[in-house]
């Protein structure tokens, strides 16, 4: 069934054929391509807008986040203001009215603490001790007393920061019982008190850095439950006491 | 001349304004348009009888061939393809307007056609004669003898058979040489 001839010709005829649209036929397709264009530009409007959104909540939370995470780490670490004191506090004692003894005894003549801080957060408790070995004028013996002066120091040197406190309030307290006869509770408390605010600064302060140790400071805290401390001390007054009270008993007789 | 010069220099630089146009660029598909319409609306005037109807159609398959005009490749003619568009656009026109029908009788086709027609009529006759024809005549009738389609073509677009497509065919041929020859009788005893 090929084409026929004249339909050949037919189809020639209408080939050549041209009609002209109307006058506004290019308006009203030009203005259906703009609403089109609007409508496929609005979606991709409205999805910037929601990706800018998305993209401004995900950059807040982060920064939020990070905010919180930097902030609990930072923990300002107020180191307490130590007031600048200077305590001296002089104990004499004399040896007049100890008679002289066979054993070789020695009392400590002068305790002199000098807590001196300086510098910002430096903290420096120096105690000087004097100790003098008080022997028998008679039997007075220099050698001997050079010997027993450096057992003392290297007693001194041996012995933990606690164990010096201890044998000092011990020896306050031994003082005090020889000056007034009696000491009280509230003499010995005060001396505890005044012996373990040194040994928390003396944990507190590293020397060589003069910062202070969070941890040991924490520990410290821990430290206050403990009464080991006390506990110590009292045995050790107990037992001085019991020396001391000895050797007045002697000396009266 | 110098519109003939500026048609050519504007056919030469289509590819360019194809380009253009895909970027919806208003300018290049005006000019596209401009080129291209008056051929295209007397494509669709070829199945539409309706003149308002033809141009609305056109418009419609521009319309598809500005949005879509990406998917062309640069393969073949592009005026090739936007005829075959306007071509279905022109077939989906019909069929909304549901005057499209296919009479499936079985009919004996044998080629008794007469091939000495005179044809020497106007266009404007042949575009009646074409008008005349039931749709279903009418579009396989212009799909075959003018647009250059296969029958298997036509079937596959008008979702009908091969046989039926011929059937229309034999059909329309038999009715509009029956009018030409009408026609030309009248215009001979006319004439003489």
């Amino acid at each position: 069934m090929a084409p026929l001839k004249y339909e050949d010709q037919l189809k020639e005829k209408l080939e050549i054929r041209r009609l002209q649209p109307s006058e506004n036929a290019w308006e009203k397709l030009s203005n259906r391509l703009d609403k089109e264009d609007k409508k496929h530009q609005k979606p991709y409007w409205w999805l910037g807008l929601t990706a800018s959104i998305v993209g401004v909540i995900f950059i807040g939370s982060q920064f939020f986040n990070n905010h919180t995470i930097v902030e609990e780490p930072i923990k300002v670490v107020t180191i307490p203001e130590v007031n600048v004191k200077k305590h001296e506090a002089t104990i004499t004692i004399t040896t007049e009215d100890l008679k002289p003894i066979e054993e070789l005894t020695f009392t400590i003549d002068k305790i002199k603490i000098i807590e001196k801080y300086e510098d910002e957060n430096l903290i420096k408790s120096t105690i000087n001790d004097a100790y003098k070995v008080a022997t028998n004028p008679k039997k007075e013996n220099d050698s001997n007393r050079i010997g027993i002066a450096q057992e003392i120091k290297f007693l001194k040197n041996t012995l933990t920061f606690e164990e010096q406190k201890i044998q000092e309030v011990v020896a306050q307290v031994t003082i005090l019982k020889n000056q007034n006869n009696d000491v009280t509770d509230d003499e010995i408390n005060a001396l505890l008190n005044q012996a373990q605010k040194e040994i928390k600064l003396n944990r507190l302060l590293n020397e060589t850095t003069g910062v202070v140790d969070a941890n040991v400071l924490l520990q410290d805290v821990e430290a206050e439950l403990d009464q080991s401390f006390r506990s110590k001390v009292f045995d050790a007054i107990k037992s001085s006491y019991n020396s001391v009270k000895t050797a007045v008993a002697q000396r009266n007789n | 001349m110098k519109s003939l010069l500026k048609v050519i220099q504007l056919h030469k630089n289509e590819p360019m304004l194809i380009k253009k146009a895909i970027k919806q660029d208003r300018e290049a598909q005006h000019v596209l348009f401009e080129m291209h319409a008056p051929k295209m609306l007397s494509v669709c005037r070829y199945y539409v009888k309706d003149f308002q109807h033809a141009e609305d159609v056109m418009l419609n398959a521009f319309f598809k061939v500005f949005s879509n005009l990406i998917s062309y490749r640069n393969e073949g003619n592009f005026e090739g393809w936007i005829r075959r568009i306007m071509v279905r656009e022109s077939i989906s026109f019909l069929r909304q307007q549901k005057k499209v029908e296919f009479s499936v009788d079985d009919i004996l086709i044998y080629d008794d056609y007469s091939n000495n027609i005179d044809t020497n009529i106007e266009v404007s006759q042949i575009q009646e004669f074409i008008d005349e024809l039931p749709e279903g005549y009418k579009i396989v009738f212009v799909m075959y003898a003018i647009e250059g389609y296969k029958h298997h073509e036509i079937a596959d677009m008008l979702k009908i058979t091969e046989g039926t497509s011929k059937s229309q065919l034999f059909k329309a041929r038999k009715m509009l040489q029956e009018k030409i020859k009408e026609l030309n009788k009248t215009t001979s005893y006319g004439t003489t």
